[in-house]
């Protein structure tokens, strides 16, 4: 390769490697994204994560997706957890067979990857008057009890943020009547190496 | 002869390991004694991508680093050898006889600089994302990436697999010879370091 092949070489490599950052599909939607128990702060997440899928074929309940192309490019590939589609066990095989160390394993007690939050004008006991406990059935934490009138509440101290819920809420609808978000999810820092 | 018959071995066993840790890591419970993302580990552009990106070296980066030095040492062995991907097209090759066809394909010299665009794209990729925050799209071209989520059956990647085999049929070990970024840091690491060990004997002779 001479000179000249060698700085056209250089110039495309260059045009091509920036040419992502200029492409619109949402690079700051990181927050709508729910990621795996013990994965580490966002903005080292998508850093770490080298895209090899490990955790997504490791995870028993399917439960984790690639992050499309068209929902952010910053995080295309990356794992995330769509709870109405499948919700998580918290087995953290994710965490096992992670090559760089992007999913940590952290203590089955400490894990929170997020919080259910009650819709009420869609819940089909609050709005509708509808007899239905299929969260409070499904949830492994206990994070949701009845208030006085039969109608169901989410703790978010105990919610983990699984999303079994979400998956099995019957709102015949996309959006269920209770979802998960990524509000009060603990990650991992790397810098002081602790989960909070 | 013999020494073909022992690499032709090698690939075969590293095509099984491959695809057998695939499986076993698709398993409930998980097994934590086999090394299931070794592959991944060792891959250099990966570690190298990684290390720019958040700046630190990690105990998990170790094999990576380490499988760098080796090929700077011993040269650039992993291609020919042990890459499972280059291992099934070599392969492909032979069931299909490519051998005894009479077609003979060119590639034009300046498609042959395209491993190094890849090489210098990823690399340039993984520091605009580290220090700009600019999407890393080096992990596309990395080839355990695209024959790991080519076994999950994601269409996109199937795609692209089947890109490279369909070619590498045409041109025996086209992606290999002119777009695998990997197989060329490899090669650039063992020649370089090896040439320097050269220089290093020769300049100690004429001092002699």
């Amino acid at each position: 390769m001479n000179r000249k092949e060698f700085l056209v070489s250089l110039g495309s490599a260059i045009f091509f490697a920036i040419l992502p950052g200029f492409m619109k599909p949402g690079r700051n939607n990181s927050s709508l994204i729910i990621r795996p128990p013990g994965s580490l702060e966002e903005d080292k997440f998508s850093l770490f994560c080298i895209r090899c899928g490990q955790c997504i074929r490791t995870c028993p309940s399917r439960c984790l997706k690639q992050v499309e192309i068209k929902k952010s490019l910053n995080h295309w590939a990356t794992p995330e957890i769509i709870p109405r589609q499948k919700g998580c066990i918290l087995c953290q095989n994710c965490s096992k067979v992670c090559p760089t160390g992007a999913i940590r394993t952290v203590d089955q007690d400490r894990i929170k990857i997020g919080t259910a939050m009650i819709y009420k004008q869609e819940c089909l006991v609050w709005t509708h008057k509808k007899e239905c406990l299929v969260c409070l059935e499904f949830c492994p934490v206990q994070a949701i009890y009845l208030d006085e009138k039969g109608r169901p509440i989410v703790n978010p101290g105990i919610c983990v943020g699984c999303g079994l819920c979400e998956q099995n809420c019957p709102v015949p609808k996309k959006d269920a009547a209770i979802r998960v978000s990524t509000a009060g999810e603990r990650r991992f820092h790397i810098v002081d190496g602790k989960y909070y | 002869m013999k020494k073909n018959i022992v690499r032709r071995l090698v690939q075969f066993l590293s095509i099984f390991l491959f695809f057998f840790f695939l499986k076993k890591t698709g398993a409930f419970p998980v097994s934590e004694k086999l090394p299931l993302s070794i592959y991944y580990q060792l891959d250099g552009l990966l570690t190298i991508s990684v290390i720019i990106m958040t700046g630190t070296i990690g105990l998990l980066m170790l094999p990576g680093i380490l499988f760098l030095l080796f090929i700077g040492i011993i040269g650039n062995f992993f291609c020919w050898w042990v890459c499972p991907l280059g291992g099934i097209i070599d392969y492909l090759n032979l069931v299909t006889l490519r051998k005894q066809w009479k077609i003979t394909l060119l590639i034009p010299k300046w498609l042959r600089n395209g491993g190094l665009i890849i090489l210098m794209i990823v690399i340039l990729s993984a520091i605009f994302s580290g220090f700009l925050s600019l999407p890393f799209i080096g992990f596309v071209f990395d080839p355990f990436v695209i024959m790991g989520q080519a076994a999950t059956r994601l269409k996109l990647w199937v795609g692209f697999f089947g890109i490279i085999i369909v070619t590498a049929i045409m041109v025996p070990r086209l992606w290999c010879n002119c777009f695998c970024p990997l197989g060329r840091l490899y090669t650039l690491t063992g020649t370089k370091i090896r040439l320097k060990k050269l220089t290093g004997k020769l300049t100690k002779k004429r001092h002699e």
